[in-house]
């Protein structure tokens, strides 16, 4: 379970970007996150991811605090951020491969994993060449195949959908189905209002660094759409 | 963790491309000239050190003090440990570009950092080994010590740079957090930059002075000695064979560096998650009038050039330094007509001298040859502008030219006046720098259109490390050389009017080839280049 508990972050003294935010989620919640440009999803996910720090609340995921215990957190997530600055020298192998290193993965088990994903992505060709040719929908692609390597817990994804084709977007939405059934939480930011809707089961619109509904996404939503709810509320 | 760390960071440093730039591997003249160019440059400067070192052993060995040659080590290794820490510290520790990457995952900040910091030495070793080597060589030539003493040397010389290494990081730390928060950041960050290096050229200037031989003195190791605890102790394992001197510096280095790491570690993570803090201001500016796009480029390369502080410094320096020499010309007068007499019975004017050292300051003003590469991805957006190319690359040309020519103007007139140049004499020196200006600053626009690079993640890859960069300062330097070599050697017998006039002559026709090529075959080449 990950519990946001008051959260809130400031980059100057005189804004929050995030204000006393409070969220919470299962195993298996498939959780999306929208708010126009500034609101505040990039500031939450990376407090979450420890890439910054919180000035006031609690983040713990199972119990782990991500303040207190942060290596074992952070062996418990995996994020992606919405432009994936990736060391450009290395080939895409190599750089999911860093990864796994990282995470002790075996040899055995990364190959089926990477094999698997790289195919799904239409990736499997083109994994050995450097990043530094690779167009920003690959680069994305890489990242999320890095991601879902170590088989995190908490699946932190920003705008996870901007420059993947069509194809891979559709591999992507099954996968989300498929991890979050076997209980991986998914925290995903996205503008693509029709995507969150029919993916996910929780959501939360935030509006200048404060939650301004949240809950069961047809609960949200009730009879209207996400986007004239999110009009309406945004 | 640290060598998987380690190993992805060498990948992504040392790799050809990222050494070389874009797509080096395509084109084998551009791999040849390359690697000619390293070659040529490792050599050049090994053979440099190697020859003024020989020389200088031929003069301490007569004095029996051949051990001094370890003070000039001792000086290389720890002030390029300074330079490098202090211009790299940034970009290796304190705004790491993969923070994003490395953030999420679980390592240790402390592993990360000492990773980062290794990254950091290994480059202060390698570049100082070029400078080191010939050194020891040297010495090993004249003097013998037991092998045991040379390990435990060789060993405790990587332990040096150290000290100088936090100091250096501390210091640019500083300068940086004080100035995050003040309007125009950038800018501040360079003015203080620039005036703590000129703090520290001051000081080895400084120390040159006071030296006799131009070198480090017996009496300077003595006070370094006497003052500085490493370097006495250093001296210990090399004279007297006291290994256990050199483990005093091994043990108090280490926990020097250990400290370093331990305390960067918490600071790293803090300065990486505060880069977003910066001075914020509500004031919109809105212009009263639509400018020129020239003047608005150049506006543009100014707002650069005085922004990122290790182009003004690198590209800039040469200028500071000619205006210092200027105005020093100025107040010691009255000591430069002794000079005046000893290098005019050596056979050299003192015109040549002058020139040949602006010269000099003028090839290390090459704006012109990294600039475009220094737009990087920004590059992209560049192309899709509805703006002629040869206004683009004119802009770059001019920039360089309204920084250097008014410099070179000015410090002209001061060393004509300094040095009691006649009028014909002082204009001759005028048309020749500035038509020299004009050569240079075309021929580096060329450079960088033949070896952009711009897919670099710090500023300093593109002006320090970048071979456009080596290659626009070693084609100036040789231009000067060349012109030297005319009027030293077969040129000799004329006047400096005549041998004005000639490498005059040569100036104006390479700029107009260098300038009509590039306004016309540069443009087909620029709308060529891809990203």
């Amino acid at each position: 379970m990950l519990n946001i508990e008051s959260v809130s972050k400031s980059y100057d003294k005189k804004k929050k970007a995030i204000d006393g935010i409070n969220l919470r989620l299962e195993k298996g919640d498939l959780f999306g996150f929208v708010g126009h440009n500034g609101a505040g999803k990039t500031t939450l996910l990376k407090s979450i991811a420890g890439i910054l720090n919180l000035d006031e609340g609690r983040i713990t995921l199972d119990g782990v605090s991500n303040k207190d215990q942060t290596l074992l957190f952070k062996s418990k997530i995996a994020y992606v951020p919405d432009h994936p600055d990736l060391y450009e020298q290395l080939t895409g192998r190599q750089f999911i491969d860093f990864i796994a290193d990282v995470f002790h993965i075996s040899l055995e088990e990364r190959n089926q994993s990477i094999d698997r994903f790289s195919k799904a992505f239409e990736m499997d060709d083109k994994l050995q060449n450097p990043i530094s040719t690779y167009s920003h929908g690959m680069k994305q692609k890489t990242a999320l195949i890095a991601a879902f390597v170590h088989k995190p817990s908490l699946l932190l994804l920003d705008e996870p959908f901007v420059g993947l084709d069509p194809k891979a977007a559709f591999a992507l939405k099954q996968f989300f189905k498929e991890f979050t059934e076997q209980g991986m939480i998914i925290f995903f930011s996205s503008h693509v209002l029709e995507v969150v809707e029919k993916l996910t089961n929780k959501i939360a619109i935030i509006s200048h660094g404060k939650i301004v509904a949240t809950g069961l996404t047809k609960d949200v939503i009730k009879n209207q759409s996400l986007e004239s709810m999110f009009l309406e509320l945004a | 963790m640290y060598l998987v760390l380690l190993k992805t960071f060498l990948k992504e440093t040392f790799s050809i491309q990222r050494l070389f730039g874009t797509k080096v591997r395509q084109s084998k003249i551009k791999t040849a000239l390359m690697i000619g160019l390293i070659v040529y440059a490792f050599i050049a400067t090994g053979f440099s050190m190697g020859l003024i070192h020989y020389e200088l052993a031929i003069e301490l060995e007569r004095v029996g003090a051949i051990h001094l040659l370890w003070s000039n080590v001792i000086s290389y290794m720890t002030g390029i440990g300074f330079l490098l820490a202090f211009f790299q510290a940034n970009g290796y520790l304190f705004q790491y570009k993969d923070f994003d990457i490395l953030g999420p995952l679980p390592i240790s900040q402390r592993t990360i950092t000492l990773a980062k910091v290794s990254m950091m030495f290994l480059f202060i070793y390698l570049f100082s080994s070029v400078f080191v080597i010939p050194i020891v060589i040297v010495f090993a030539i004249y003097a013998t010590l037991p092998l045991y003493i040379w390990i435990a040397a060789i060993i405790t010389l990587l332990f040096l740079p150290i000290p100088m290494v936090v100091l250096a990081s501390l210091t640019s730390l500083m300068i940086r957090r004080v100035t995050q928060s003040w309007i125009k950041p950038q800018i501040m960050q360079t003015i203080f930059t620039v005036l703590f290096m000129l703090l520290f050229v001051s000081f080895n200037y400084l120390q040159s002075y006071l030296s006799e031989t131009g070198y480090l003195s017996e009496a300077f190791v003595e006070v370094l000695s006497t003052y500085y605890a490493p370097s006495r102790w250093f001296f210990g394992l090399i004279i007297e064979g006291d290994i256990i001197q050199s483990l005093y510096i091994m043990v108090s280095h280490v926990l020097i560096f250990g400290s370093f790491v331990w305390v960067m570690s918490s600071l790293t993570l803090f300065t990486n998650q505060q880069r977003n803090r910066l001075h914020i201001t509500n004031k919109v500016v809105i212009p009263k009038t639509i400018k020129p796009i020239l003047l608005s480029f150049l506006r543009k390369e100014f707002g650069r050039f005085v922004g990122t502080s290790i182009y003004f410094l690198n590209t800039g320096f040469g200028l500071l330094m000619l205006i210092i020499a200027m105005i020093a010309s100025l107040i010691f007068k009255p000591d430069i007509d002794g000079f005046l007499i000893e290098i005019t019975t050596l056979g050299i004017e003192p015109f040549w001298l002058i020139f040949l050292f602006a010269g000099f300051s003028i090839s290390t003003v090459y704006t012109p040859a990294v600039s475009l590469s220094l737009e990087g991805k920004n590059f992209a957006l560049l192309k899709t502008l509805p703006i002629p190319t040869h206004k683009i690359l004119l802009s770059k040309v001019v920039f360089n030219l309204l920084i250097l020519l008014p410099v070179v103007f000015m410090t002209s007139l001061g060393f004509a006046f300094s040095f009691s140049f006649s009028v014909l004499q002082t204009l001759l020196l005028l048309t020749l720098l500035s038509t020299l200006g004009v050569f240079v600053s075309t021929f580096f626009m060329w450079v960088n259109l033949w070896f952009p690079r711009f897919d670099f993640q710090t500023e300093v890859e593109v002006v320090k490390q970048s071979i456009g960069a080596a290659i626009a300062v070693f084609g100036a330097l040789f231009l000067i050389g060349g012109s030297a070599y005319l009027v030293f050697s077969p040129l000799s017998g004329l006047s400096i009017e005549q041998n004005s006039l000639i490498l005059i002559t040569i100036y104006v026709i390479g700029s107009l080839v260098s300038s009509v090529s590039l306004f016309t075959m540069g443009v087909n080449v620029y709308d060529k280049l891809e990203i």
